[in-house]
Formats: structure tokens, C-alpha cells, sequence
């Protein structure tokens, strides 16, 4: 029998509302997403009010003055705060994106909801379990495969040749692509997702790698490439702008094209 | 450490930047951690690397203020020149608890580690 409603421990309730001691001009509210698993109690959404004046202007800053000076025991993934980490990837008003570039002035007014990347197991507040993505990234065997041994120079590439990486390297492994994607939330457990597969196609393409073949046989399976119908979700959502959906597109033209 | 530490110093500058950066030992000191969780525990993470930014800049610091000569990020505006005579040697620092610094040196390697290039002597930078 299918169940339709989230089963009672899974059940998000109303938590705490963190006001502001003194009144402020400008205050934005976040609702944040609240989970311990050492407290064995259900998810809550507690609210944070921020002075916008005396805060900087990106939504991973009103996180780090939560963290910082409201409540400690608030977590969540950051490093680099400047977009080229991928650790801050979370889900802010119903979009994945990174906090660290996505300026408080971009978002709606009124309160804004902040939720760790759906569809992964939570291990504590924003931070969610990645290690399901890492072992599929381990699977697509991500490094220079040739049969000769090294040679005693650079690998030369015309400029033709590494253009076909462009679009590829910039990503940062922030997984905001494949937790955004339908088929991945259904099939992660088979299907690579977006951000997986624009990694696979970046070494497809590469003109130094000699093992095309073997890595095409490793996509050939009902599931790890062809869950991809195409819905678009991982190009419109990724922080940095690329478009795996495409780089999907062109893994399917190469695997006929081999036929 | 961005206005008293960076790449062009001053004696004057380092030691004012010095008596601030000393000021901040016994505070340091009180740091304490409001979250007593064993996962994800961000202000624990926090409060790890700001010791040992604590740490680093102390030594760096003092470093700076002991080498009396210009060399490649170090720009002292009161030793313009390269002393090869007195500080071709690599700082070695320790740090006490009581954030004293004390210093050796190790000395710089000019010898290939293979004989594919020749070692050439170190000479003054012109361009």
C-alpha cells in the first residue's frame, strides 16, 4: 500500500523563534531547518531574525551570525564563502543554490525558508549526507586513463581540444544539480544524476584520455545514464551557471554513435 | 595582520602591529565553545582554527620583525635591500605559551637535488 503522508517521527514541526533583542530598520527573517539526531526528537523549523545593518549581505553571512552570535549549535558546510567550494550548497526558498553567492537582496520579502539539499539522508540541521554522491564520483574513475606509459612532457592539447572542457571544470562538486533532479530523488540509488554525468562526459571528451570506450561501457546500463528525461532542473539550478543536461545529451549522441 | 603583517613593513607599523596582536593573548585566552554537540560542531571547528591562526600570526609576526632585510614578500621599507650576507637561511620559530618567540635557522638548499640543471649562485633580482 503506498503512504502518502511522512511517517510521524519524520514530521516537521514549528521550533523556536529567535527575536531580536533590540528593535531594528531592517530585518529579514530565515526559517531554518532543525534536526539533531542525538536529541531523538522530530525536525523543527526555528526562525531567525536578522539586522540586515549590522550583518554582511549574503545569506551565508546571516548563517555565520546565527552560528556566531544567536545560536552555536547551528550547522552547516562552509569554507571558501566565495563560490569555488561547493560547500555551502543548501536549499534557500525552495531553489538549491550556494548561501555564499546568493545575496539577501535577491531573495522574497518576508521570511525565507533554508532547507539542507532534499532528498539525502540529514546528519545534522543544513548538513546532509554526501557520501552516496562520492562513491558514485569514485565509480566514474575521474583521472587520466591511457594505455602508454607517461611521457616525459606535458600531454599537448590544441586549443580546439581543451575548449571541449569548457563548460566542465568550472563545476565544483556542490551537488545542487542532482538533489534538484526527479529521477535522481527517485533513483539515486542507480542513477548517477547531473552533476555525476557532467563529470563522466568531462573525461569523455578529453582528448588526452584513451579509455572512451571503457567508460562508455561503464553508462551502458538502463539506470546510470538514461534515467535522464531531460526535465532541465540541474541547468536551471546550478550556481554556476553550466549545463549538464547537455553534457547528458552529448553522452547519449556519443553511445549511439559507437553502436 | 592585513595592515600591520603584509607585504610592504615598516619597523614602526610592525611594532604597533605587534602590541595589538599581543593584546589579544589573555582574551584568546577566555575563548570558550557554546556547543557541546559531537557532530557538525561548527563552533568547536571555529574556535580550532582561530588557535592556530593565533599561533601562526605570532610567529609570522615576530619573523617579520627579526629579519632585517627585503626578500621576495618580505618588503621592509627601512631595509630595501637583499642581505644574502645575513639572511640566506630559513626562520625556524618557536612558540611558547606565554607567546614568546625564540628562533634558529636552517640553511637554504642551493644545490639541485639532480643533475639536470646546473646550481647557479643566488644573485640580486634586476627586473
Amino acid at each position: 500500500m503506498s503512504e502518502f503522508t511522512l511517517p510521524a517521527n519524520s514530521k516537521v514541526g514549528e521550533g523556536r523563534h529567535w527575536k531580536l533583542a533590540q528593535p531594528a530598520q531592517h530585518v529579514k527573517s530565515f526559517r531554518i531547518y532543525r534536526w539533531d539526531p542525538k536529541k531523538g526528537t522530530n525536525p523543527a523549523m526555528d526562525t531567525f531574525d536578522i539586522d540586515r545593518d549590522e550583518c554582511g549581505p549574503m545569506v551565508l553571512d546571516a548563517l555565520v551570525k546565527i552560528n556566531d552570535q544567536i545560536d552555536p549549535t547551528l550547522s552547516y558546510r562552509r569554507s571558501c564563502r566565495e563560490g569555488v567550494c561547493g560547500s555551502c550548497a543548501m536549499n534557500i526558498d525552495g531553489v538549491n543554490t550556494l548561501a555564499c553567492l546568493t545575496p539577501m537582496d535577491s531573495l522574497k520579502k518576508g521570511t525565507s525558508r533554508i532547507t539542507p539539499l532534499p532528498h539525502l539522508e540529514v546528519l545534522k540541521d543544513l548538513v546532509a549526507d554526501l557520501s552516496g554522491l562520492y562513491a558514485q564520483y569514485a565509480l566514474i574513475e575521474p583521472w587520466i586513463q591511457t594505455d602508454q606509459p607517461p611521457p616525459d612532457r606535458e600531454r599537448r592539447q590544441s586549443p580546439e581540444e581543451r575548449a571541449k572542457l569548457d563548460g566542465s571544470w568550472e563545476c565544483i562538486l556542490c551537488f545542487c544539480c542532482s538533489t534538484s533532479c526527479p529521477s535522481y530523488w527517485w533513483n539515486q540509488d542507480r542513477y548517477l544524476g547531473p552533476s555525476i554525468l557532467l563529470q563522466s562526459h568531462r573525461w569523455l571528451v578529453d582528448s588526452r584520455d584513451q579509455h572512451t570506450g571503457e567508460r562508455l561501457d561503464r553508462l551502458e546500463d538502463p539506470f546510470r545514464l538514461y534515467r535522464c528525461h531531460t526535465i532541465m532542473n540541474c541547468t536551471n539550478t546550478c550556481p554556476k551557471g553550466l549545463n549538464p543536461a547537455r553534457a547528458i545529451s552529448d553522452t547519449k549522441r556519443m553511445m549511439t554513435e559507437r553502436d | 595582520m592585513q595592515s600591520h603583517f603584509s607585504v610592504f613593513r615598516r619597523g614602526d607599523t610592525l611594532k604597533e602591529g605587534m602590541d595589538k596582536l599581543t593584546a589579544l593573548r589573555d582574551p584568546l585566552d577566555q575563548v570558550t565553545v557554546d556547543d557541546d554537540s559531537l557532530l557538525w560542531n561548527v563552533a568547536l571547528v571555529s574556535a580550532l582554527e582561530l588557535a592556530n591562526l593565533a599561533d601562526q600570526a605570532v610567529v609570522i609576526a615576530h619573523s617579520a620583525v627579526a629579519r632585517t632585510e627585503s626578500r621576495g614578500a618580505h618588503a621592509r621599507e627601512d631595509y630595501h635591500k637583499r642581505d644574502d650576507k645575513n639572511w640566506l637561511k630559513h626562520t625556524i620559530a618557536w612558540k611558547d605559551e606565554d607567546w614568546n618567540v625564540s628562533f634558529a635557522s636552517r640553511p637554504v638548499h642551493l644545490q639541485a637535488l639532480s643533475n639536470d640543471v646546473q646550481s647557479f649562485p643566488p644573485a640580486e633580482r634586476t627586473h
